[in-house]
């Protein structure tokens, strides 16, 4: 069992951590917590690096942990604010040797995929693959929070890659392609990029939104999804915006995804003006168009309103699902101060006390567990050297994974309704997807490759013992607290998921001599089955 | 034993008001209890149930049995977790049945008397359906004065009466109808003028202001009528529970009851069973809730999940997930669970383009109501008159569209809108007056709602639900008006 010592005060929110001008080792901090979750648990004790690891990482695991933890928390938090300091070539090279499409514009992707295009144009629907090389990159990338984030407003601006007929070919990956660089900037930035793509007016209908045919849909959830929220604006200012959205997305089809929109003012309605939320817009030309189209989007980005909505949804994705209205006015405060900035804001949220108060309060979502088993599972497993073609398609297309995540209620970027995947414990906690998870959890601890071993990449040959360091020399009480915590990071276990996980150590009774040793590691596989379907693992 | 709503002591934490309004309902909502001093304690609505109806005499009795003061095997099992539960819904008259069932402790519960109040099946048409395309309204001419493009030729409508008829896309429902087991509602709705998907599901779900209610109609229903206790009660087809039926207990959900089973690939369900109400069942809040809901759903539902099923009187279900549910509702009614409540999603009917040619059979929305009216008719047949009599299946959506095309080949959210009720103790026909659709009697446009929706589901409460004395708990602050459509 690792010791954990608190060493150093806790940030204070609204103040920033110096800057370390190189890297630290320090020994980690203790965070400690009880879930409103599993309150009969009691005090949860997590070192601070397994809190930022379960938070940030969609992957969360020990070995993150152990990264964060050899850094410093605050060294690795400076770096993760600052993702271009990160070497991502690892990762960055993996998703350009098997996903390379979501680096391509469509052009580059007809002639790629040359020998499956027709017209010029690739076959291929690309929408899936955007989606894998977003699991390879939750599953390999060192650039954690930016990841985090990309994550985070692909899910604001949510737009279905898969199982949506109008969601386009090759319209998922380039939203992929252009918004991960912008993760970490600014919010203003992201909204202006996000409606120069042709993802969001494909997918919200202003494609149909043209001079005799005035189609409202993405003017209402411009409003109240992606800015103001619900209750900011009126019907007046939803039909105002619509006009000006007139004529943006002309002529966008399946294969047909520019880099950057135009206007047709054939299909525009000009009028002299547009007022929305009380500001006129010049709408008599072109150019006043253009003009007052990004006036809007700034105006919208930097409103005080927008900068509540957007801060509170970060907060309930990365502190609690509640999260303490002070917490919210100092991201609020830190966004105004900086321009929509979001390192900022991330900044007051990371280093606050509500966070390090936090232990416990989250529950993971279906990515999130899966993701986390693969890793604890695999620590080191590199990738592989494919051969075969249906491993080709099974593994680069993650397709079990894809298909696990579906049947557990979240089917990966495939989010039916525009207003991106539910944050909160009462969404998740559901009996459907945790008897997927039991049952999940079931095949692999049997032993059932969940990739498939054609390929000897992909089949590591170590055993869960192995990859968590329990040996059988360990006593039962030792070798539970061990497991428990290189699995979900929490030590000083509760009693009972203690004595379960002893009595599993034993092949399922209590051992009579709980501090004596195992005598064999082969029931390690059982008592990892034992943390992984306890609530414990849930406990982000 | 007093509820929830009687003590009122659940408020809505409101300092997030506005980001909840954009989830498809409000059970994403923690819910917020103050105590005398001002001071809050957030809680998960799984485990509002255990805190909010405990009374002084079950605390008592808990304590007396943690404390020690019961000796024996008994005692010790009611001191565990089980048996702290078990008192709490039935003294230890149960932990002595519980003891009788040793896979599954917590399953054994005896059947509940509410059984005997039927099943209402609520159906959900997310996004918005245009009524007036799936029940054209063939005798008004202002609909096709209008509706040039989008609407349905009276010579493709499939008649019903002088002023409506059905989509042919969705003609099979013509032979429910005619049997007069078809209630349509065509100008309904919650009158509230918002036009957000999310705001208006969640309104007409909680069916109370939001701001105050953190529960759903169907929710309230259950919880005035013996709540948690007994058997199951409700479930939810999808992966999570509806906003309708949000309370302060968790009900079942699952995408389809067949993929609702316990450890296909272990070899001991029994010991693992065993296992997860040990880990579950003493973690506390919602996680223990959920653990045992999900624990006694497994043992309630693996007839279903498990066994095989053969519609009856030669219904044919169509092949869609949709036909799935309602065949596994049916196969629940028949296995002689206790099942009240059945809710059901069907999102897609956001036709801000799509609707296609009018009358076609292949156009998107025709494929959809196709899908619907065969699952329905296919249904109602398969229940026949036995089963039929004790079902009722209610649709509802959150608006209707607008009157005018939009010029994308589809329609913008609107406002008044058309509700379904069918079922063998249903008497047919169209309820409610016609407002018409000359400028005069649109409403901002649109159709307008000539019944509130309440209406209807406050006859169904009342009538075949059995619970017309606690309409004012599940419809706070609303005086209905019967429609009398049940026999």
């Amino acid at each position: 069992m690792l010791t954990m010592t608190k060493t150093q005060a806790l940030p204070q929110a609204g103040t920033l951590p110096a800057v370390a001008t190189r890297p630290r080792r320090r020994l980690p901090i203790t965070v400690t917590g009880t879930s409103p979750l599993t309150p009969d648990y009691g005090t949860l004790t997590s070192s601070l690096a397994w809190h930022l690891a379960r938070r940030i990482g969609i992957a969360g695991t020990a070995s993150l942990a152990d990264e964060i933890s050899a850094a410093g928390t605050d060294v690795w938090l400076e770096k993760q604010f600052n993702p271009a300091s990160i070497d991502d070539s690892y990762c960055d090279g993996l998703i350009a040797q098997y996903q390379p499409m979501v680096n391509m514009t469509l052009s580059e992707m007809a002639s790629f995929y040359l020998p499956y295009s027709f017209s010029g144009v690739p076959r291929a629907n690309t929408s899936p693959m955007g989606a894998a090389a977003l699991l390879l990159r939750g599953l390999w990338t060192k650039r954690h929070l930016s990841h985090a984030m990309e994550l985070f407003w692909l899910d604001h601006f949510s737009v279905p890659f898969i199982n949506l007929s109008k969601v386009l070919t090759a319209a998922s990956p380039q939203i992929v392609r252009r918004l991960r660089p912008l993760a970490m900037t600014t919010f203003a930035e992201i909204l202006t990029t996000t409606y120069a793509l042709p993802a969001i007016h494909l997918y919200l209908d202003n494609v149909q939104n043209v001079a005799g045919g005035v189609n409202e849909n993405l003017a209402r959830e411009t409003f109240e999804l992606f800015t103001v929220g619900i209750d900011n604006f009126t019907e007046t200012d939803v039909q105002q915006l619509a006009i000006l959205l007139t004529g943006q997305a002309v002529g966008l089809g399946r294969y047909t995804i520019p880099e950057s929109l135009t206007l047709t003012d054939s299909a525009h309605v000009f009028t002299p003006s547009v007022t929305i939320r009380g500001r006129s817009y010049p709408n008599a030309t072109h150019d006043q168009v253009l003009t007052s189209m990004s006036r809007l989007l700034a105006d919208l980005a930097l409103d005080p309103l927008t900068a509540r909505f957007v801060c509170t949804k970060l907060a309930r994705r990365f502190v609690a699902d509640q999260p303490p209205a002070w917490l919210v006015d100092s991201m609020v405060s830190a966004y105004l101060a900086n321009g929509s900035g979001i390192v900022p804001v991330l900044r007051a949220m990371f280093t606050s006390t509500a966070f390090a108060e936090s232990v416990g309060a989250k529950w993971r979502r279906p990515d999130e567990l899966h993701l986390s088993l693969i890793k604890a599972h695999k620590p080191a497993f590199a990738w592989p050297n494919i051969t075969d073609p249906q491993a080709v398609k099974d593994y680069v297309g993650l397709q079990r994974t894809r298909q696990w995540l579906t049947e557990a209620g979240m089917p990966f970027r495939g989010w039916t309704p525009p207003d991106g995947f539910p944050d909160t414990a009462a969404y998740w906690m559901s009996s459907g997807p945790l008897v997927k998870w039991v049952n999940h959890v079931d095949l692999i601890w049997l032993n059932v490759e969940w990739y498939p071993a054609s390929d000897a990449g992909w089949t590591w040959s170590g055993s869960w013992a192995q990859a968590l360091g329990v040996t059988g020399s360990m006593s039962y009480t030792t070798a539970a607290d061990r497991l428990i915590e290189r699995l979900t990071g929490y030590t000083a276990a509760p009693t009972l998921v203690r004595t379960e996980v002893r009595a599993a150590l034993n092949g399922g009774t209590a051992p009579s001599s709980p501090d004596a040793p195992i005598g064999t590691a082969a029931t390690v596989d059982l008592a990892v089955r034992t943390v992984l379907t306890s609530p414990l693992f849930f406990l982000r | 034993m007093t509820t929830i709503l009687e003590r009122g002591c659940w408020q809505l934490d409101d300092s997030i008001t506005a980001v909840h309004h954009h989830s498809n309902d409000p059970r994403k909502d923690l819910l917020l209890r103050r105590g005398p001093d001002g001071s809050a304690q957030v809680f998960g609505g799984a485990e509002a149930a255990a805190r909010a109806t405990r009374t002084a005499v079950e605390d008592r009795a808990i304590e007396f049995v943690t404390a020690d003061r019961v000796p024996g095997p008994l005692g010790e099992l009611a001191r565990s977790d089980v048996g702290r539960r078990l008192l709490l819904q039935g003294g230890l008259a149960a932990v002595a049945t519980m003891m009788a069932s040793a896979a599954h402790p917590r399953m054994a519960f005896a059947a509940d008397p509410t059984s005997t109040r039927g099943t209402v099946v609520c159906l959900y048409l997310r996004g918005g359906i245009d009524g007036m395309t799936f029940l054209p309204p063939i005798g008004d001419p202002n609909y096709y004065a209008t509706r040039t493009k989008l609407s349905v030729p009276a010579s493709k409508a499939v008649p019903l009466t002088a002023m409506f008829g059905l989509h042919p896309a969705a003609a099979s429902l013509a032979q429910v109808y005619s049997a007069g087991n078809l209630a349509l509602i065509p100008s309904t709705g919650f009158i509230d003028p918002t036009r957000s998907h999310f705001e208006k599901q969640a309104l007409m779900e909680c069916a109370g202001d939001p701001a105050v209610l953190r529960s759903g109609w169907l929710g309230r229903h259950l919880l005035t009528t013996g709540g948690d206790s007994g058997s199951m009660r409700a479930f939810t087809l999808g992966n999570f529970t509806a906003a309708s039926l949000t309370t302060s207990f968790p009900t079942l959900s699952a995408q389809t009851l067949s993929s609702f089973s316990l450890g296909a690939f272990t070899s001991s369900r029994a010991q693992f069973g065993q296992l997860l109400d040990s880990l579950w069942g003493a973690s506390g809040g919602a996680a223990e809730a959920l653990g045992l809901l999900t624990l006694r759903s497994l043992a309630q539902f693996e007839p279903v999940a498990n066994g095989t099923y053969a519609p009856s009187n030669g219904a044919v279900y169509p092949g869609g997930r949709l036909g799935q549910q309602f065949k596994e509702v049916a196969h629940a009614i028949k296995a002689g669970l206790p099942l009240e409540v059945a809710s059901i999603d069907l999102d897609g009917w956001d036709h801000h383009v799509g609707i296609g040619e009018a009358g076609s059979t292949t156009d998107p929305f025709g494929v959809m109501a196709k899908d619907l009216a065969d699952t329905l008719t296919a249904f109602w047949k398969d229940l026949g008159t036995t089963y039929g009599a004790k079902t009722t299946v209610i649709t509802m959506s959150e608006f209707g569209r607008t009157f005018k095309e939009n010029g994308s080949g589809g329609l913008d959210h609107g406002y008044g809108n058309l509700m379904m009720v069918m079922g063998h103790s249903v008497k047919g026909g169209v309820y409610g007056p016609w407002p018409g659709l000359d400028s005069a009697s649109l409403s901002d446009g649109d159709l307008t709602i000539a019944v509130d929706y309440r209406d209807v589901l406050s006859e169904l409460v009342a009538t075949r639900m059995n619970n017309a004395a606690s309409l004012g708990t599940v419809f706070p602050n609303y005086t209905p008006k019967y429609l009398g459509m049940f026999a």
